[in-house]
């Protein structure tokens, strides 16, 4: 009798990539994730935690996101580091004051924002003078997002049949309202950064078929697109 | 300090806008709230962690031969 495909087999996930995390903190990501790290102040404390969950991604994710020269940043706050020297230096200008506070007053502590990814920086960017208590999900979904927005496909599809816990994340107001033409973008960017965490933390069969596909697909997509990052730990990690 | 890779003409797509993750800010752990971890040891490279690497903004500023940290 033929043996049945397993789970990860019947959806094309390469063997270890769903629920990396059950497999515990490997060297090489922690390297990379390492390398990846800007830290813009003093407060420093908190970084060694979100690095050890870094340490349990796939290493070939971190290396990618090295190779197209995203960081990982952590500052006191988000508007530490978007004000940063160093963020200047790397967007070629300083913030406009209606940016900057829409950083103090929107993407902070009071109004719980975990963790930001900007595409136009590469950058993800945690806070060290707070932290989520779900740290986990928190990092986990930011990288999802470094690693998925470029090669996303918006469409309605994609928002179907979602866990409750997802669904209950995209009716955020922060990611769009019916009426705003650019909310089916946004949201199908939360979901597959969402499924990336539920990827590595195990839990992709709670994510209906679509979704799963699409994933898959933009992962194999961005690994094959980058030629030159062949992901070769004997290179890159010597 | 790395350099940034240059854009990819997809990565320039208006539609790619910043974007934050959210929970009660009740939920979340202050750096004063004795939970917020400071005795945290990482299970791998204890010998290399982060407390030797020096700031980015002061390397940053000594390159501009100016200091914006106080």
């Amino acid at each position: 009798m033929a043996k049945q495909p397993s789970f990860e087999e019947s959806y094309g996930i390469p063997e270890g990539e769903t629920s990396s995390l059950r497999g515990g903190a490997n060297e090489d990501s922690w390297r990379v994730a390492k390398r990846l790290t800007q830290v813009v102040s003093a407060q420093k404390v908190v970084v060694d935690r979100y690095l050890a969950i870094l340490a349990s991604v796939p290493t070939r994710h971190l290396l990618l996101l090295e190779r197209r020269g995203g960081q990982i940043v952590f500052a006191p706050t988000m508007a530490d580091a978007f004000d940063s020297l160093l963020a200047e230096v790397r967007r070629g200008g300083r913030l406009t004051p209606d940016e900057l506070f829409m950083f103090r007053t929107e993407f902070c502590q009071a109004k719980g924002t975990e963790g930001v990814y900007d595409p136009e920086l590469d950058w993800l960017v945690f806070p060290t003078s707070y932290r989520s208590r779900r740290l986990e999900r928190t990092v986990l979904h930011e990288l999802g997002h470094a690693l998925t927005m470029e090669g996303a496909t918006a469409r309605p599809g994609l928002l179907e049949n979602l866990p409750p816990e997802l669904e209950a994340h995209l009716r955020n107001p922060a990611y769009g309202h019916h009426s705003d033409p650019s909310t089916l973008n946004r949201r199908v960017f939360e979901v597959l950064a969402d499924a990336y965490a539920y990827l590595l933390s195990g839990k992709v069969d709670l994510l209906p078929r679509p979704v799963v596909d699409e994933l898959m697909l933009i992962l194999g997509t961005v690994i094959e697109d980058a030629p030159q990052s062949r992901l070769d730990l004997e290179n890159d990690l010597g | 300090m790395g350099e940034k890779a240059p854009r990819s003409s997809i990565r320039t797509r208006p539609d790619l806008s910043r974007t934050a993750s959210f929970d009660d800010p009740a939920r979340l752990i202050d750096a004063n709230d004795p939970e917020f971890g400071h005795e945290f040891v990482p299970r791998t490279l204890k010998d290399e962690r982060l407390e030797a690497r020096p700031y980015v903004e002061d390397e940053l500023a000594q390159k501009r031969g100016e200091s914006r940290r106080t």
